[in-house]
C-alpha cells in the first residue's frame, strides 16, 4: 500500500505550513499549491485522499475546484476539507464538501480529523 | 278644456237636452190632442151639415105631408079637377116651399101631374124627360102611395141630385084609402147648398158622386167607408176639410157633402206650443245660469283657488305654506288632506335638509378631495376641500362637469373612469396621479364608488381624491435613505467580511503555530513555556469567534443570515460542545456537566451549525463569568413540540437592572465583569437573534451571587426554512 496522499490548496504561506505539518503528523504525504492553476495540474495526475481547500484562495474560486473534484471520477474517493473564514460561503457549499473548517482551523483538531481519516483508507 | 268650461258645458248640454226632450214630447203630445181636437170638432161639423140637409129632407117631407094629407088632393084624385092644381100649385107655391119639382101619380104609377120650376130663374120649365120614367126607375117610390107612408132622400138624376119626399095621398084626417103619391123635390144645386150654408154657418159644397172631383175630394172620398162615414182631411195650415157620402134613397153614395173650416184649433195648438217653447227655453235658461253660479260658486272657485294655492306651493317649494279652502264638504276635505299630506312633505323635507346637511358635513371633514357625481357625469356635490382647489363656490360647482373646470384631456381621462365606474359598477382606482409640474406637482390617489339606486342601477359615483403628495414625497426620501442605508450595511457586511477573512487567517496562523509548538512539532517546551502558550490558544479562540460574532451580526442586520434546517442528533451536539468548552473549563477548574433527559428524541431537525454556536456562546459566557463550581448543559423536551437547552452556571449572577440589557447589542452583562472580560458585547445578542430567528426563545433567570440560567426554546420540528 502506498503513501496516503493529501493536498493543501491555501495561498497563505503560514496556513500552508501549518496544514501540512498536522496532515504529515497524521501520517499523510503533503504536497501544497498556492494557486488555482497549481492545484489544477496537481489535480490532473494525483489522486489524494484529502484535499484541504481554501474558499478564499486568491486567483481561483475554491468552487471550481471543489467542483472539478466532485465531477472527476478519478477523484470519488478524495476527501474534501473546504478551510475557510467564512461559514456562511462555506454552508452554500456543504452539500459538496466533506468536511468544514472554520478559520481559525486549530492544528490539533486538523490533525485528529485526519489521523481519523486515515483509518478509513 | 278648463274645469269651469267642462262644467258649464254640462250644464248647457242637460239643459238643452232636457228642453229638446221636453219640448219634443210636448209637440208630439200637444200636436196629436190639438189633431184630435180639430177632427172631432171637423167631424161635428160634418155631421151637422148632415143634420141640416135631414132637416131639409123633413121640411120637404112636411110640406109634401101637407099637400098629400088633404082632402082636396084626395078629392083631386077622385075630381081630377083642373082648378085644384091651378090654385094649389102656381109658381108662388113654388118658390115659396123652394120646389123644384112636384108629381102626382095615382095608384097605377100613372103621372097626373107634374111640374117643374126653376128656383133661381123663378120661373117654370119644361118636367125633364127622366121625371116621367121616375116611377119606372125607382118603383120604390110607390110604395108610400101603397103603404100609406112616406119616403124622402137623394135621388140621382143625369140634371144632378135631387131631395125628394113622396108622401100617401090620404085624407086630411089621414085616412085612406090611399089614392095615390104625391112627390116634392128640390134640386141640391149651388144655390141650395147655399142656402144650406147660410142656416148652418157652414162653407158646404155638394158634389154629386158622378161629378168629376178635385184630387183631395177623391182622397177622401177613396178613404170613406161604412166604418168611416167621415173623413177630416187637413188641406194646409189654413183649412181643413170634412167629408162625407151623403146616400140616395137606394142607399148608394150619391152626393161628396164637404164642409171647409179654417183651423183654428191647430193655429191655437200651433200658437199655444210657441209659447210653451219660449216658456221652456226661458225657464231652462235661468235654471242652466243657477246651476252654472251655484257650480261656481261651491265648486269652481273654491277648486280654482286650491289650484293656485296648490300651484303656488309648488312653485315656491315653500312646504310650510297651507291651503285656505274650507268647509265640510269632499272639497274641505280635499284641502285638509293636501294640508296633512304639506305637513308629511315638510317633515321629509325638513329631514332630507338634515341628511344633506350631515351629508355635506361629512364631505368636508373628509380629508380628501370628495365629490359626487350622476351617471353623465355632473357634479351633484362637492366638498369644501375640492370646491377651494377649484376657486369655485359649492352651487358653481353643481351641475358643470370636468370640462368646465380642466383640460380636455385631463377632464377626458377623467370622464373615462366615471364611464368604467357607472358601466361595469365597479369601483375604480387611480392609485397614483401627478398633477401639475415640480416643484409644485401634486399627486392624488383616486377613488371612485358606484352609487346605486335601490334597484341596484348605478346613477352617478362619489369620488375621493387624496392628495397624497407628502406622504410620496416622504416614501421617495424614506427609498433614498433606505437605499443608502442598505448600501451602507452592503459596504458594512463586505467590510465586515473582508476584516473578518483577514483577521482570520493570522489567527488561524497564530493559533496553529501557536498549537504546533504546544504539540511539541518544533521540539520539546520547558515547563514554563507551556502556560503562555495555552494562553495564546485560547485568546486566538476568543479571537475567532469574536471575529465570527462581528461577521454574524452583521449578515443578521443585512437580513443576509441563512438557516439550514436537517435532522442532528442532540448527542453529536452536546459532544461537540463539550470537546470544545473542555479546555476553558479545565483552565478555570470548572466541572463541565452534560445531561440528556431520556425523553428527547434521537434527532431533532434544526441549524446544528447555528444551534452549536448559540450553545456554545451561552457556554462560554458561563465559564467566563464563573469563578468556581460548575457549568451544566441540560437538553430536555419542553413540549410536545419544543425543546429546551439550559445552560446553568454558579457565577456571580446578573443584578435585575441588568437582566434587560444582557441581549442588547454592544452591552456587557456587568460593568464590573466589564473590567475582568474584554469583549463588544455581541454574543449575548446573536444569542437572542439566532433564537428568535429559528423560531425560538431565551429565558434569563439569575439572582446576583446564586448563578445564572440560559434556557433556550427551540421547536423541534421548524416548519419551513427561515430567513431573516
Amino acid at each position: 500500500m502506498s503513501a496516503l496522499q493529501a493536498l493543501v490548496i491555501e495561498d497563505d504561506r503560514d496556513l500552508s505550513l501549518i496544514f501540512s505539518q498536522a496532515l504529515r503528523a497524521a501520517g499523510f504525504e503533503v504536497e501544497t499549491v498556492g494557486s488555482n492553476s497549481g492545484a489544477f495540474t496537481h489535480l490532473a495526475q494525483a489522486t489524494p485522499q484529502i484535499v484541504t481547500l481554501d474558499l478564499h484562495l486568491q486567483q481561483a474560486r475554491g468552487a471550481e475546484i471543489l467542483h472539478y473534484i466532485r465531477t472527476e471520477p478519478r477523484l470519488a474517493r478524495t476527501n474534501v476539507i473546504l478551510t475557510t473564514a467564512d461559514s456562511a460561503l462555506a454552508e452554500t457549499l456543504e452539500d459538496q464538501a466533506d468536511y468544514i473548517l472554520i478559520k481559525p482551523i486549530s492544528f490539533t483538531q486538523l490533525r485528529d480529523l485526519a489521523a481519523r481519516l486515515r483509518t478509513q483508507f | 278644456m278648463s274645469l269651469r268650461a267642462k262644467s258649464l258645458l254640462a250644464a248647457a248640454l242637460t239643459t238643452v237636452i232636457l228642453l229638446v226632450t221636453f219640448l219634443v214630447l210636448t209637440r208630439l203630445i200637444l200636436t196629436d190632442s190639438y189633431t184630435q181636437l180639430e177632427q172631432k170638432d171637423t167631424i161635428a161639423h160634418v155631421e151637422r151639415a148632415v143634420n141640416a140637409m135631414t132637416n131639409e129632407l123633413a121640411g120637404l117631407s112636411r110640406s109634401a105631408n101637407d099637400y098629400a094629407a088633404w082632402d082636396d088632393t084626395y078629392n083631386f084624385m077622385e075630381s081630377r079637377d083642373p082648378a085644384y092644381l091651378e090654385v094649389n100649385y102656381p109658381d108662388a107655391t113654388f118658390d115659396n116651399n123652394r120646389l123644384s119639382l112636384v108629381t102626382i101619380v095615382d095608384m097605377q104609377g100613372k103621372i097626373v101631374f107634374a111640374k117643374a120650376f126653376d128656383l133661381v130663374q123663378k120661373q117654370e120649365i119644361p118636367v125633364a124627360p127622366e121625371i116621367s120614367d121616375l116611377v119606372t126607375h125607382h118603383p120604390a117610390l110607390l110604395r108610400p102611395a101603397q103603404s100609406i107612408s112616406t119616403t124622402a132622400g137623394i135621388l140621382m138624376l143625369p140634371t144632378g141630385p135631387l131631395l125628394i119626399a113622396v108622401q100617401s095621398i090620404l085624407t086630411s084626417d089621414g085616412t085612406g084609402p090611399t089614392r095615390g103619391a104625391l112627390l116634392m123635390g128640390r134640386a141640391l144645386a149651388a144655390d141650395e147648398i147655399a142656402q144650406l150654408s147660410e142656416v148652418t154657418q157652414l162653407a158646404l159644397s155638394a158634389r154629386p158622386a158622378s161629378a168629376a172631383l178635385p184630387p183631395e175630394a177623391q182622397a177622401a172620398a177613396a178613404v170613406l167607408s161604412a166604418q168611416q162615414p167621415i173623413v177630416v182631411h187637413p188641406v194646409n195650415e189654413q183649412l181643413v176639410q170634412g167629408y162625407t157620402w151623403l146616400n140616395d134613397i137606394d142607399g148608394r153614395p150619391a152626393v161628396l157633402l164637404s164642409v171647409d173650416r179654417a183651423r183654428e184649433i191647430y193655429q191655437q195648438g200651433q200658437m199655444t206650443l210657441s209659447y210653451l217653447t219660449l216658456l221652456l227655453i226661458g225657464a231652462g235658461l235661468v235654471v242652466g245660469i243657477v246651476m252654472a253660479g251655484l257650480l261656481e260658486h261651491t265648486v269652481i272657485l273654491r277648486l280654482g283657488r286650491l289650484n293656485r294655492e296648490v300651484q303656488a306651493i309648488g312653485t315656491s317649494g315653500d312646504l310650510s305654506q297651507r291651503v285656505s279652502t274650507q268647509g265640510r264638504d269632499e272639497l274641505g276635505r280635499l284641502a285638509t288632506e293636501i294640508d296633512r299630506m304639506l305637513d308629511s312633505l315638510e317633515n321629509t323635507q325638513r329631514l332630507l335638509r338634515q341628511r344633506e346637511r350631515e351629508a355635506v358635513t361629512l364631505l368636508d371633514s373628509i380629508p380628501a378631495y370628495a365629490f359626487f357625481k350622476d351617471a353623465a357625469g355632473r357634479y351633484i356635490i362637492a366638498n369644501q376641500k375640492f370646491c377651494e382647489a377649484l376657486h369655485r363656490t359649492r352651487e358653481e360647482v353643481a351641475g358643470k362637469t370636468d370640462y368646465d373646470f380642466y383640460s380636455p384631456e385631463r377632464a377626458e381621462r377623467y370622464r373615462v373612469d366615471d364611464f368604467y365606474v357607472t358601466e361595469s359598477g365597479e369601483i375604480r382606482e387611480v392609485s397614483e396621479e401627478t398633477i401639475g409640474q415640480e416643484p409644485n406637482a401634486i399627486v392624488l390617489a383616486t377613488k371612485k364608488v358606484p352609487l346605486k339606486d335601490e334597484h341596484d342601477q348605478v346613477i352617478g359615483l362619489i369620488g375621493l381624491a387624496f392628495d397624497i403628495t407628502d406622504r410620496k414625497r416622504a416614501a421617495q426620501e424614506l427609498a433614498v435613505a433606505r437605499d443608502q442605508a442598505l448600501a451602507a450595511l452592503r459596504f458594512k457586511s463586505q467590510l465586515l467580511a473582508n476584516v473578518s477573512h483577514d483577521l482570520r487567517t493570522p489567527i488561524s496562523a497564530i493559533l496553529g503555530f501557536s498549537e504546533m509548538l504546544l504539540a511539541g512539532v518544533y521540539g520539546p517546551l520547558q515547563e514554563q513555556q507551556i502556560e503562555p502558550l495555552t494562553r495564546i490558544v485560547m485568546d486566538c479562540n476568543q479571537l475567532g469567534r469574536l471575529v465570527s460574532d462581528l461577521l454574524d451580526q452583521s449578515r443578521l442586520d443585512a437580513g443576509k443570515l441563512v438557516l439550514q434546517f436537517k435532522p442532528f442528533a442532540p448527542k453529536d451536539l452536546m459532544e461537540s460542545i463539550k470537546a470544545a468548552a473542555s479546555l476553558n473549563a479545565q483552565n478555570k477548574g470548572l466541572e463541565l456537566i452534560g445531561l440528556i433527559a431520556p425523553d428527547v428524541p434521537s434527532e431533532i431537525n434544526g441549524d446544528y451549525e447555528r444551534v452549536h454556536q448559540v450553545v456554545l456562546n451561552l457556554v462560554d459566557n458561563a465559564i467566563r463569568f464563573t469563578q468556581e463550581g460548575s457549568v451544566s448543559i441540560h437538553i430536555a423536551c419542553r413540549d410536545a413540540a419544543h425543546y429546551a437547552i439550559q445552560v446553568i452556571d454558579t457565577g456571580q449572577g446578573i443584578a435585575p437592572e441588568e437582566q434587560a440589557l444582557v441581549f442588547e447589542t454592544f452591552q456587557q452583562g456587568s460593568t464590573q465583569a466589564a473590567g475582568r472580560y474584554k469583549g463588544l458585547g455581541l454574543g449575548l445578542s446573536i444569542v437572542k437573534q439566532l433564537v428568535t430567528l429559528m423560531g425560538g426563545q431565551v429565558l434569563l433567570d439569575s439572582q446576583v451571587g446564586q448563578g445564572t440560567t440560559f434556557t433556550v426554546i427551540l421547536p423541534l420540528a421548524p416548519e419551513t426554512k427561515i430567513q431573516a
